[in-house]
Parts: structure tokens; sequence; C-alpha cells
């Protein structure tokens, strides 16, 4: 009796069978029959009846690629080479002008190049020698009006093919951005403390509170080396800014105090941070979606390149059991359902430069190169992660997706 | 003479070329284009075409000249996916409606049995060989050939379906 694997196997040996064929026979024979005319037959036919020893390895692609170079070495291109006289300028070694504007300017009528010349809220940056750009707008002091979706303009002189002619900073970006301008003259002094914090680094933020003019005390309890007690208190002498912190945690629990202070350029504490929180620890799995918030603020703010150097810094404290791939995987999810797909993209791939071994990683990357519309990029994905998982049935619907589209 | 040869090498392969392509296509999988895979297949035939011994062993001929393309290639290189540099000859080219993931996954399930299981599959349940012509193809005997397709479709079953399978 035939067991119900061996019918499911024979069911798909037929729909091989069955299938057409991707390279037809005209196809093919074209082929042939160019490599013959191209002179290659009879080079080879003479390596082999001398070599026959090596006539698989000598008849094979490297071969052909081999003799290909050698023909295109002595044939001469330049007259067939044109360049393009349209080559859009680049941004290297030219100075850029920016300025925000508001969202509800008349399109019609706009023009980037005149606004930017009379706006009186732009400001320039200095040439750089790369072909990007990053506008800081915390720099002049009118951008702090920014509302929602302001857009950065860079001056249409020097545009080209990357560099979008106007940029839209989004609502995340704009809400971190806000709380530094009004800061920039004070620096914010921020520590956390939790259940595992060594007793000299209590001391170390004792000294740093005494030094800022701060009036600091604090009591600690400790069992098995592990903090269970902790108060505080905080107080600027001449004013009448005072925080005090107290934490009681049962056995084992966790806890987490995030408190500190604003400095002015002296060192000298002028406020407490109003942002103090204390909070039983989650479990650190449950760290994974907040620590994803934060890795897409920190990636629009500052790059990709800063995420993949501080990677292990954002995986600490998360449950060993939880796989560290999930916390870029979140972070793209976030930033797909944002609409920033091309961000989703590149963090997705630096998910699976990461865990090149994990099939969700490449499914996730499949589903952003989708939404994107690169449709081959996310066949790719999806093969990739079903090459690693074969059961994958999430890899198996979108290619099934894109088969029908 | 030459266009002669030609034509009657094209006239003997025409028929076979289906069976020939799902061979090559299924052999290449995560080594190289299956197209290039074909055509340096032909130009080898065709140089050793004098020596074919009879029209019908044509396939079988090609299959053996194919297989040790492949073999010779093994020892050279190894897999290599990447994305960004868009080496994407591993991808089915999925432009006509009739070529299902099913398949696909199909075929890069048995390119993961080892070579001997894996060319027994092909031939026999693609290719549509009999045991006795593949034992003739890879010169062992008939029990070895069954031997072969039966561990192969255990693999099989394990790399593609749900259930594990218990084997005798």
């Amino acid at each position: 009796m035939m067991t119900n694997y061996n019918k499911e196997l024979d069911r798909l040996f037929e729909l091989a069978r069955q299938e057409e064929p991707k390279a037809s026979f005209i196809e093919i024979r074209n082929r042939f029959h160019q490599t013959l005319a191209s002179g290659f037959s009879g080079t080879v036919s003479h390596w082999l009846t001398i070599h026959k020893g090596w006539i698989f390895s000598l008849t094979s692609f490297s071969l052909l690629f081999i003799l290909s170079i050698i023909i295109i070495i002595n044939y001469d291109y330049t007259s067939e080479r044109t360049i393009s006289e349209d080559t859009p300028p680049s941004l290297k070694n030219v100075p850029i002008k920016a300025s925000t504007l508001p969202i509800n300017h008349n399109q019609d009528t706009f023009s980037p190049k005149t606004y930017l010349s009379s706006s009186s809220s732009s400001i320039e940056f200095p040439p750089t020698p790369t072909n990007t750009m990053t506008i800081d707008v915390s720099r002049d002091t009118s951008l702090h009006t920014l509302e929602n979706n302001s857009i950065i303009l860079l001056s249409s002189e020097h545009l080209s093919d990357k560099a979008p002619a106007s940029t839209t900073l989004n609502q995340a970006y704009i809400k971190k951005l806000k709380p530094q301008i009004s800061n920039l003259e004070n620096t914010p002094v921020r520590f956390t403390i939790n259940e595992r914090t060594p007793t000299n680094q209590l001391s170390n933020i004792s000294g740093l509170a005494r030094r800022a003019g701060i009036e600091y005390t604090y009591v600690v309890g400790l069992k098995h080396k592990t903090i269970q007690e902790f108060n505080v208190h905080m107080s600027i002498p001449g004013t009448t800014h005072s925080c005090n912190i107290q934490v009681c945690v049962p056995k084992k629990e966790r806890f987490e105090i995030n408190f500190g202070w604003l400095a002015n350029s002296a060192g000298k504490a002028i406020s407490f941070l109003e942002d103090i929180n204390i909070q039983k620890a989650e479990p650190k799995n449950t760290l994974i979606p907040t620590r994803a918030e934060t890795i897409c603020h920190q990636y629009q703010a500052n790059g990709i390149s800063l995420i993949e150097s501080n990677f292990n810094s954002y995986t600490k404290g998360i449950d060993p059991k939880a796989s560290k791939d999930a916390l870029l995987n979140t972070a793209g999810y976030i930033l797909l359902k944002q609409d920033s797909v091309s961000q989703a993209i590149e963090l997705f791939k630096l998910n699976t430069r990461l865990f090149s071994k994990k099939a969700n990683c490449w499914d996730s990357l499949g589903e952003a190169y989708y939404r994107n519309g690169d449709y081959k990029q996310a066949k790719a994905s999806f093969w990739k992660a079903l090459s690693i998982d074969p059961k994958l049935s999430a890899s198996k619907n979108w290619l099934q997706k894109i088969e029908n589209k | 003479m030459n266009k002669q040869k030609q034509k009657k090498f094209m006239m003997m392969y025409e028929p076979v070329h289906n069976s020939f392509e799902r061979f090559c296509r299924a052999k290449a999988i995560g080594r190289m284009d299956f197209r290039d895979l074909m055509n340096d297949t032909l130009l080898i035939a065709y140089q050793k075409f004098e020596s074919l011994q009879s029209e019908k062993a044509f396939l079988s001929f090609l299959f053996g000249i194919c297989i040790r393309l492949i073999s010779n290639k093994n020892r050279k290189k190894r897999e290599v996916f990447n994305l960004d540099s868009e080496v994407i000859n591993n991808i089915p080219d999925d432009t006509r409606p009739a070529s299902t993931t099913e398949v696909q996954l199909l075929y890069r399930a048995i390119a993961k049995l080892p070579t001997e299981q894996q060319e027994s599959i092909l031939l026999f349940e693609i290719s549509g060989f009999s045991i006795k012509e593949i034992a003739a193809i890879h010169q062992v005997s008939e029990s070895a050939v069954k031997k072969r397709l039966q561990r192969g479709r255990e693999k099989l079953a394990q790399l593609l379906l749900e259930t594990p399978i218990n084997s005798k």
C-alpha cells in the first residue's frame, strides 16, 4: 500500500513532467549555432584531440569566457562609445542651500530656486566630498518652527539623480528634534540604574552629581549583590529644584530607573530632567518592541552604519532565549508601517548580513522588496528563505502572489 | 560538410529537447545557469558526435556528458548567493504561468540529494528513463538504481513534506 508521501511525491513529479520548458528548442539551437559560428569549434577540436583527459574542463564555460575576452581585447570600441550630455550635476564639492517649507504651498506656482534665494530662513551648508547630504535642521533657530510634514528643499542647481528635490520630515523625527532644539544650550546628563548596577557605578554618579553642584545623597539596599532598595535625594542649592527617587522591589524582582539633570556649558546642573521614570523592568523579550523603535529613530537620524556598529549594544538586556534577529526585523516592520519602505529594506538587508542563515530575515526582506515593487529582488529573497527552510509557507505564498501578478 | 553535420545533430536533438532541458534545469540549480550547461553539453556532444553508436542512445549520450560536466564543476566551484551583486541565475524564470512554486521547490530539494540519488530521480521520475536505461548510464546494477530511487524519495519527503517519514 502506497504511503501518503509517495502519493504527494508522485503528484509533484507529474507536475514537473507536464511543465513547459523554460528555454525553447529554437533558443538553444540559435545559441548553439552562434557559439559554433564564432570559430570556437575549431579551437576546441584541436584541444580535444591533444588533451583528451582535460576535455570536459576545457570546454567548460570558463574557457568560453576566456576566449570571449581575447576577442574583445582585439576589438576597438572607441568609435562606438557615446557620452551622455545630460548627466545631472552631483552634490559633490558644491555648497547646498536648504530651507523648510509648509506643506500647503502652491505647487503650481512655486519655484524652489526663487524661494531659496529669497527665503530668510534658508541656510547654507559647505561643500562635501560625497554625493550625499545630511541636513541638520537644529543648526538654525529659524527652523524651530517646524510644523508636521515640513519639507526641506535643496537648491535646484545642485540636484543629482540621487538627491531628492525635497524631502519630507516625518512626525517621529520632528518630535525627536524639538526637545533637542529647545535644549540647544544645555546638555542632558542621564543615568540608568537597575537591579544589577554595580555599587562603584552608584558612587561614580554621586561624584558626578557633586561636581555638577548638586546636593546628592543615596541609600542602597543589597542582597546577593542585587539592588533591592535604592533611594536618592538631589537638590540644587539656591534654587527650588529638587528630586526624590525611592525604589523598593521584592526579592528577585527587576526594575529600571532613568534620571538625571540638565547641565549648562560650565557643567553645572540647572534643573532636573522631567522625564524621570521608575518602572518594574519588563521581561527581557518585551524589550524588543521598544528597542526596535529606538533603532528606527536612531537610524533615521544617523544612518545605517551607526546601527550596524552599535548592534551589540541594542541587544543588551534582551532575553537570551529571544532571537536577536527579531530586533531589526521588528524595526523594519515599524518602518514599513510608516511607509518608509526603502529604509525598511536597508534594515532588513542589514539583518540578513548579520543573520544570513535565518530564513525569516530573508522572507522579511522579500516582503519589503515586494512593497517597493521590486519583484525580481523579492523573488530572490524568498527563494533564499526557502533554500534555508523549504517549508516556510510565508515565502511560498509570496512567490505565488508574484506569479499571479 | 559542417552544415550537414549541424543539421543532422539538431534533427536528432529536437525530439529530446524538452527532456534534456528539464534535466539540465534540475542539475544546474545552485551551480550555474542551466542554459550554459545545455550549451556546453551540446558543444561537447557535437564534437563527439561521430562516436555516437546509436541514434536511440542520443539522450543518454547527452545526459552522460552533462553529468560529467557537473561533476567536474563541483570540484572547483561552491554555491554563491549574493543578492547585492544580483547573481540571480538560481532564480527560476517564472515568466511562464505554468511554472509553479511547487515544481521549483521540488527541483531545489532534488538538488540537495546525494548525486547518485539525484540523477536517478531526475532520469526516472522527470525524464522517463527505465531502470535498465539508468543502470546503463550510471554503469551500476538495476538493484542499485532501485535503492537510490527509494532513498531519494524518502529524503525528498523529509525535505518537502510536513510530516516526518518512517522508513523501513
